[in-house]
């Protein structure tokens, strides 16, 4: 086997050095804005070697002396130019914006890699959302083999997976919470971003912790040239950004959102029902870029994100006690403080350090004043992570690429601490420290053809008090050129996640809980194989897309039958259920229409998911909670007028399962003391668990994108109306027996008369139309008021960027 | 400002359209009718079994049977027939004797036939019991009794019991006799299982007095030695309740069934023991 490897890298090291190669790497950016163009497809014609940039904007490529670069990307002009290089070199090219809002669908590059979806902020700027406002993880939802959690959620289901199985990265950065105002919006503020890529299989081995899927954010950096900014309001949420330079150098961007609804919801408690109980709910988000850019070579970067959702409620007396004051806040989300290193040591090799620190938390308090003995009530569930990332890029030769690196991570888990002033209770021992680290190796090697072959290896080790795991994760991704337009891949994955997410539906207030492996509850494990072909034709106007999958998953964790929380339980390992197995498999399809009148997609999948636990369902097999056989969407960009834009998206999926009853019988009461005798009441027998299906989900959002500028300033602005569930169906959120369609629950076991029951569902987005207006400022608004180059841009021009290229 | 405006009257549009309850058009499934039989046995008290027929979904009431053959062994030895009296019960003439075992076979419509045991445990004595009247304070902010209490462990087999704190009060102060049943408070169901020593300690808080200051109270503390069935369905109840009925502010748990030990049908046939103590205060704020 051995000789086998030195046969080949012997023959690699001789491919390298028969030819005359120059290596020429580098960034791609927006001539206007600095900003970083990630997917952008680099070709050298002369000599026929093709690449893309990388998530940080990077791409290595290796040239003949004379060279035709050839740039492209999505919604920019293309860029051809002839070089005559002596060494290896590192270049910027700088791209032109095309059309604002042409042409957008998810963008189809041939360098494109299977099971990769990607989106830039174009795409994801015209897609129809809840609430008039681009949502990340709303549109991720359209893409097949993504589901939401629930309807709203921005919780994503992927290839069958649990909804804490996918590892959200904010510049590489782990978040752990996603959702605002209870999953209707996620965390990620648009403005923020440059370009998303999901990964639902086929994971590179840089990546590891969770076994579903890695959605990878990268963040806007600042305009390097002047300052510019936006202002956006909707129905939901007021934001803003600004972003420019600072110096030469430097750069910054920040954003924030805040919701508008806090004091109209606290002023509309208080006018109702005597002003007896107040509420209030609301979130904001703030984020911020500097990146340093001391050279072509260098790029320095802090990034800093808080976020967080709050609910409160005061309550000036109560049922039981007329004169009590109390109130009660909750409040959960994020923090995260991250920075990054990226340099391009030579032509050949680039690497990135990076350092964060991540935090989620859900904390409640609950206060009486002037009860007969003061109380505080507090409640924490928190998990911290401090990483380190250091990661090598090295470009061997022209089809060889090499990847290594390390991530160390530092885990502090808390499930739960609860402690009760005046009070007995108080469990506040739980928490649990982990060290995760892992090595990573990946070879990237193109061969004839249009072929690739992604060998890779992550070794993780876990280690806790009480447990030190060791996984070894083969990577293997391997894609075939059948002709320049046709290719087929086939790939295998394994991942570890040494972290569980206990979960249940229908809760506002987030009830996520993180709890790690531990001596009891072991890391989790899936193994995924796919295979797919993917087609381009019309001259890539259309391109299809069809991946069968398979993915089995290993000590998977849930709540224990009966339960939903950790709350008031000294040993939260007592109530997780530990030792699932889960089965997820599926064909997607999707075909795409890139360019023309109107641009498109139609997604189809169909999948099946199950779990099995010991302790539940008796130990059988059963469907997993959220799954749906058949999912679709249909997707239509038409561009009406030059300023004006229309969208529409279809959506259609099957109902999700349920627990149905299937009979009744009488069981004897258990307190029954305030009754003359002992009693009877009706009791339901459920059937197989998940046995039964909602009815089936679909709705039509259209959003109407209308471009003008400010009458005053002249500004750019864009008007954006939206209708959510345009034909108003009442898709299912979840099913519930009652006697009658109120909220009132009648209960037969505190010894109340027969009454008949009946199926319910509970319906929670009909028909919802919105608006939100967004106005740009600082934007070119021709190029007659270009500004100019200051003096000092121009000198750093000269100084960093002697070799950029423009068109 | 009128953007503002605007925006206030569709999010109250959108809050009060949202969230729609309506009933489903559903055909509840097929099911197949069996014997249901219940009865809880206490020690010293009249054998009664209740009788009915299980059913599908639908819009009535359950039926119970009132010409069932129930038939009745005691330590494996046939006793009775037991007779029915009304609303499906049935009773027998024999007592409940701890340390019995009682196995009940109902015949029905010579088609359907179910079957159960149980096994009445000897009661276990309650060593100690101490009532804190002021022990610790409730979510309300009002200060809370509570009940410490120890009991012998047999280590050598598994033992299952039921604490219930009864509350009593006394509407005539010149009566000796005149006490009432107000409540019960805090069960506690728990095993030996994890307990090694010799004594096993609890502590039961609870919500007292919940019925004012007016009257006189009085707390007894029952201890029921259970059988595991009846234990098993006590934790079945719990679990079946938190999944029976959604909440929106904190999720909604999977449903779950109540345990049964009726072979051939669905029921619970089991029974216990029981010790009393009245409580007496030794205050500890």
């Amino acid at each position: 086997m051995l000789y086998k490897y030195l046969i080949l890298i012997s023959f690699l090291f001789f491919v390298n050095n028969v030819f005359t190669q120059i290596k020429v790497s580098g960034f791609v950016k927006d001539i206007k804005t600095g900003e970083l163009l990630i997917g952008a497809h680099v070709v050298d014609r002369n000599s026929n070697s093709a690449t893309a940039t990388d998530l940080n904007g990077y791409f290595a490529i290796i040239c003949s002396n004379s060279s035709l670069i050839k740039c492209s990307f999505i919604g920019y002009n293309e860029f051809e130019k002839s070089y005559s290089f002596k060494n290896d070199t590192v270049i910027e090219l700088l791209l032109k914006s095309g059309s604002e809002i042409n042409e957008i669908t998810v963008k189809a590059t041939r360098t494109a890699t299977f099971n990769v979806s990607s989106l830039s902020i174009k795409e994801l700027n015209v897609l129809p959302s809840l609430s008039a406002k681009p949502d990340v993880l709303k549109s991720a939802q359209f893409l097949p083999g993504i589901k939401s959690q629930s309807e709203g959620s921005s919780m994503l289901i992927v290839r069958g997976g649990n909804p804490g199985q996918n590892l959200y990265l904010l510049d590489e950065t782990p978040i752990l919470y996603v959702n605002h105002l209870g999953g209707f919006m996620s965390v990620f503020n648009p403005d923020m971003i440059n370009n998303i890529s999901i990964y639902k299989g086929g994971f590179p081995p840089e990546y590891g912790g969770k076994l579903s899927s890695i959605i990878n954010i990268t963040q806007r950096s600042g305009n390097q040239d002047f300052i510019k900014g936006s202002f956006s309001i909707g129905l939901t949420d007021a934001s803003f950004s600004v972003e420019g330079p600072i110096g030469e150098n430097v750069s910054f961007i920040v954003t924030g959102r805040k919701t508008l609804f806090d004091a109209l919801l606290y002023g509309a408690s208080k006018l109702s029902d005597g002003g007896e109980y107040t509420i209030m709910y609301g979130f904001h988000d703030i984020n911020s870029k500097l990146v340093w850019k001391p050279n072509t070579k260098n790029t320095i970067q802090l990034n800093l994100y808080q976020g967080d959702d709050y609910l409160a409620y005061w309550s000036k007396q109560n049922e039981f006690n007329n004169d009590k004051k109390a109130s009660q806040s909750n409040i959960w989300g994020n923090v995260l403080l991250s920075t990054k290193w990226n340099r391009i040591i030579n032509p050949s090799v680039f690497t990135t350090n990076s350092l964060s620190y991540t935090r989620y938390r859900n904390k409640s308090k609950y206060l009486i004043k002037d009860a007969s003995v003061p109380i505080k009530n507090k409640y924490l569930s928190s998990v911290q992570n401090f990483a380190f990332k250091n990661e090598w890029n090295y470009k061997v030769s022209k089809p060889w690429t090499l990847k290594v690196g390390l991530q160390n991570s530092w885990f502090i888990h808390n499930p739960q601490s609860h402690i009760v002033s005046s009070d007995t209770i108080n469990y506040k021992n739980s928490t649990n420290q982990a060290l995760e680290n892992a090595l990573f190796f990946s070879s990237q090697v193109n061969i004839f053809n249009n072929s690739r072959v992604d060998i890779g290896l992550r070794v993780v080790n876990y280690n806790t008090k009480q447990l030190s795991n060791i996984w070894v994760e083969p990577r293997i991704n391997i894609t075939m050129g059948l002709n320049s337009n046709h290719k087929l891949n086939v790939s295998f994955t394994k991942m570890s996640q040494n972290s569980h997410l206990l979960f249940t539906n229908g809760s506002f207030m987030s009830n996520e809980t993180w709890i790690p492996a531990t001596k009891q509850i072991s890391s989790a494990v899936s193994y995924q194989s796919s295979i797919g072909w993917r087609g381009y034709f019309f001259d890539g106007m259309y391109n299809t897309e069809l991946i069968a999958y398979y993915k089995n998953m290993k000590n998977l964790a849930t709540y224990k039958n009966g339960y939903y929380n950790l709350k008031n339980e000294n040993n939260w390992e007592n109530r997780v259920e530990s030792g699932g197995v889960g089965t997820a498999k599926g064909v997607e399809f999707l075909i795409k229409k890139n360019n023309g009148e109107w641009t498109g997609s139609l997604a189809y999948c169909f999948s099946n998911a199950t779990r099995q636990f010991k302790n539940i369902n008796n130990g059988n097999q059963y469907l997993y909670e959220y799954d749906r056989p058949h999912t679709a969407t249909i997707i239509v960009n038409k561009k009406i007028t030059a300023k004006l834009n229309l969208n529409i998206a279809w959506v259609f999926q099957s109902g999700l399962p349920y627990t149905q009853v299937i009979g009744r019988h009488y069981t004897p009461a258990i307190n029954f003391h305030d009754h003359p005798e002992r009693f009877y009441y009706e009791a339901l027998v459920y059937g197989e668990r998940n046995s039964a299906r909602m009815l089936n989900y679909h709705r039509l959002d259209v959003a109407l994108n209308y471009e003008i500028k400010t009458k005053k300033h002249g500004n750019k602005a864009v008007w954006t109306f939206g209708v959510y569930n345009l034909y108003n169906r009442h898709n299912s959120s979840y099913y519930y027996y009652n006697s009658n369609k109120t909220a009132e629950i009648h209960r037969p076991e505190m010894g109340n008369a027969f009454q008949q029951l009946s199926l319910y569902q509970i319906s929670l987005f009909p028909i919802m139309p919105s608006v939100s207006y967004k106005v740009y400022f600082g934007v070119i608004k021709d190029n007659k008021n270009k500004p100019k180059d200051s003096v000092g841009t121009k000198l750093r021009k000269i100084l960093y960027f002697e070799n950029k290229h423009t068109p | 400002m009128n953007f503002l405006r605007l925006q206030t009257v569709v999010l109250l549009i959108v809050l009060f359209s949202t969230s729609c309850r309506k009933p489903v058009n559903h055909d509840f499934p097929d099911f197949e009718k069996k014997l249901v039989v219940n009865s809880i046995l206490v020690a010293d008290s009249i054998i009664e079994v209740h009788v009915s027929l299980s059913d599908k979904m639908n819009y009535d009431s359950l039926a119970v049977l009132n010409n069932a053959e129930v038939s009745l062994y005691i330590n494996d030895v046939f006793t009775e027939q037991l007779h029915y009296v009304d609303k499906g019960i049935y009773i027998a003439s024999a007592s409940v004797i701890k340390g019995n075992k009682y196995n009940c076979t109902v015949n029905y419509d010579e088609l359907l036939e179910a079957s159960a045991h149980c096994y009445i445990p000897i009661q276990t004595p309650i060593t100690e019991a101490v009532l804190y009247e002021n022990y610790w304070v409730n979510d309300e902010g009002e200060l809370c009794p509570a009940v410490q209490f120890s009991i012998n462990n047999n280590t050598s087999k598994s033992m299952y019991y039921n604490a219930r704190i009864i509350a009593m009060n006394k509407h005539n102060s010149d009566s000796v006799n005149d006490w009432s049943f107000v409540e019960e408070f805090s069960i506690d169901v728990f095993s030996n299982e994890h307990e090694s020593g010799l004594l096993i300690n609890k502590n039961i808080e609870f919500n007292g007095n919940t019925q004012g200051t007016d009257c006189e109270f009085a707390y007894i503390l029952e201890l029921r030695t259970l059988n595991i069935d009846f234990y098993k369905y006590l934790k079945s109840v719990e679990l079946y309740e938190i999944g029976r009925y959604p909440e929106f502010d904190s999720g909604i748990a999977a449903p779950y069934n109540l345990y049964s030990n009726v072979t051939g049908g669905y029921g619970i046939f089991t029974g216990y023991s029981s010790v009393y103590l009245n409580l007496f205060s030794s205050d500890k704020n």
